[in-house]
C-alpha cells in the first residue's frame, strides 16, 4: 500500500510497504528505529513491546495496516528533550540490565503497566511484565526499578 | 517470509455492514481481523495468504460489554483487557476473570478479542470452557441477517466452527446467572502464559435446600474442540453433591475426553490431571457456595 502514513513518537512517516507486514519490521527496516527489538517471532518474548492508544502491545503480532492514524510510541519516544523518562532512568539507577537486549520491551511495558495502575504492588508489577522474557537478570532488580519509577511518579 | 511482502489490501471496516459488503465483493481469498494475535502468525508463517484483510476490530457495534434485564451482550471485538477491566463481569460472573488472567501476557491481552478466539476454535484456548459454563449463545450476523448458535453447537472439529464463509460473528450473549450460582476455572499448565495441559471450569447453581439445581463442567484441551463433560454434569444435578457424588462425576469424564498422545504428555497422565483438577474445581465451588449467605 503506498503513502502509509504512521505517527510515531509525534512524528509523522510515510512508508511504502505491504499493510500486512509487521510493526515491529516496519520500525527497523524501513523507519530506522531500532530501539523496538526483534527475537522471537511469535508473540512470546515482548522485546518489540511498542506502545498504542489503547495500552502496549507486541510490534510483531500488529501489520502495520492496523495503525494508520494512531499514535505509536517506541523506546525512542520515552525521552524528551534529552531527558530520560523515570522509567528509563530508574532502569540505570536500578542496574536492572545486564546483556541489555530485552530492556527497551521491558521498560515499554513497565511504562504501559504506571499509566493504568501509578501504586502497583509487586505482585501486580510481576503481573505487568509477564509478556517479557530477560534470560540474564532473573527479574529481581527489574522489578525493584519499576518498584522505584512508580513511587517517584508520586 | 515471502507472504510478509504481499501486496494485498487492508480494510479497516467502519461498521458491520461495510465489513460484509467488503467481503462480499471480494472475488480473492479475504480473511476478517481482529486483534490479528493469531492471524499475524498465520501470515508470517505463510499459512494462509489473503488479498484482503477487514478489519473489524474498531466496529463501533461490537465493541463492548453491555448489561440489559436478562443478559449481558460482549461485543465481538471487545479485547481481553477490556473485559478484565469490566466491572459488569466482575459483578455478574466473576470466576470469568480466572481465565482472562492465564491468556498470554498483557499485551497479547490488550489486543486479542474475545470473538477472535471464538472463531480460532483452538481447543487449548483458555476463555471458551468458561463461556460454555455460562450458556452463552452468539450472534453471527452475514448480508442475509442474523442468527442465533449456542455455543456448545458452534465448535464442530479441530479449529473448525459453524461460521461460514460472509459471515461475521458480531457478539456473545450471556444469560444472567441464577442466585446462588458461582464458578471456577483451573488449569495445569506447565508455564504461566503457556496453553493449558488440561483445564477445567465448573459453575454450580444450588436451590434454597443446597442441592444443585444446575451444573456446568467445560474443558480445556480435552479433545479436539472445547466440549462440556454432560454425563458429570447430570451426575451432580439434583444431589447435594457429597464426595462420592463428586467421585462419581470424575469418574464419567473418560466419556467425553479425547486426549491425543504427544511426546511430553502421555494419554493417561492428562487423564489423571483431568481428573484430578475436575474434582478439586468441583469441591472449591461447593465451598464458595456453602459460604454464601442464602
Amino acid at each position: 500500500m503506498s503513502g502509509m502514513k504512521l505517527d510515531i513518537n509525534n512524528k509523522i512517516y510515510t512508508v511504502n510497504v505491504s499493510p500486512y507486514k509487521s510493526l515491529r519490521d516496519v520500525l527497523r527496516y524501513d523507519i530506522g528505529l531500532t530501539g523496538t527489538k526483534e527475537s522471537c517471532d511469535s508473540g512470546v518474548c515482548g522485546v518489540c513491546t511498542v506502545l498504542l492508544e489503547k495500552g502496549a502491545v507486541k510490534s510483531c503480532l500488529i501489520p502495520v495496516g492496523k495503525v494508520i492514524g494512531e499514535k505509536i510510541t517506541t523506546i525512542e519516544g520515552l525521552e524528551i528533550d534529552g531527558e530520560l523518562s523515570k522509567m528509563q532512568q530508574a532502569f540505570i539507577d536500578c542496574f536492572a540490565s545486564q546483556c541489555g537486549y530485552c530492556i527497551p520491551g521491558f521498560i515499554m511495558a513497565a511504562t504501559s503497566l504506571l499509566e493504568e495502575n501509578n501504586k502497583p504492588t509487586i505482585q501486580e508489577i510481576r503481573e505487568g511484565l509477564s509478556g517479557n522474557l530477560c534470560r540474564c537478570t532473573g527479574y529481581v532488580k527489574i522489578i525493584d526499578a519499576v518498584k522505584k519509577a512508580a513511587e517517584s511518579e508520586i | 517470509m515471502l507472504s510478509i511482502d504481499h501486496m494485498g489490501e487492508y480494510h479497516v471496516a467502519t461498521s458491520i455492514e461495510d465489513a460484509l459488503e467488503k467481503l462480499s465483493r471480494c472475488e480473492n481469498d479475504s480473511q476478517i481481523i481482529a486483534g490479528g494475535q493469531t492471524m499475524m502468525l498465520l501470515i508470517r508463517q505463510g499459512l494462509i495468504n489473503p488479498d484482503l484483510l477487514v478489519d473489524i476490530s474498531k466496529i463501533e457495534q461490537m465493541r463492548g460489554v453491555v448489561e440489559n434485564k436478562e443478559n449481558i451482550r460482549i461485543g465481538a471485538a471487545t479485547t481481553y483487557s477490556e473485559l478484565k477491566r469490566s466491572s459488569v463481569i466482575e459483578k455478574e460472573f466473576g470466576y470469568y476473570k480466572d481465565a482472562l488472567s492465564e491468556i498470554a501476557g498483557p499485551q497479547v491481552r490488550n489486543q486479542g478479542t474475545i470473538g477472535g478466539g471464538l472463531v480460532y476454535g483452538d481447543p487449548a484456548l483458555d476463555t471458551p470452557p468458561v463461556l460454555l459454563t455460562l450458556d452463552a449463545e452468539l450472534e453471527i450476523q452475514s448480508l442475509e441477517g442474523i442468527r442465533r448458535v449456542k455455543l456448545e453447537d458452534f465448535f464442530v472439529d479441530y479449529y473448525e466452527t459453524a461460521i461460514k464463509d460472509g459471515e461475521i460473528l458480531t457478539g456473545i450473549i450471556i444469560p444472567k446467572l441464577p442466585k446462588l450460582s458461582a464458578g471456577k476455572y483451573r488449569t495445569m499448565t506447565p508455564r504461566h502464559g503457556d496453553y493449558a495441559l488440561a483445564g477445567v471450569c465448573v459453575r454450580l447453581t444450588l436451590n434454597e435446600n443446597k442441592e444443585c439445581i444446575c451444573a456446568r463442567i467445560g474443558l480445556t484441551n480435552g479433545g479436539d474442540i472445547p466440549k462440556r463433560a454432560i454425563t458429570s454434569e447430570k451426575i451432580l444435578e439434583g444431589t447435594l453433591m457429597h464426595n462420592e457424588i463428586i467421585e462419581d462425576s470424575v469418574k464419567c469424564l473418560g466419556d467425553v475426553l479425547e486426549i491425543n498422545e504427544d511426546i511430553q504428555t502421555p494419554k493417561s497422565y492428562r487423564e489423571k490431571v483431568f481428573d484430578g483438577i475436575t474434582r478439586q474445581t468441583i469441591i472449591d465451588v461447593r465451598s464458595i457456595l456453602d459460604g454464601v449467605e442464602q
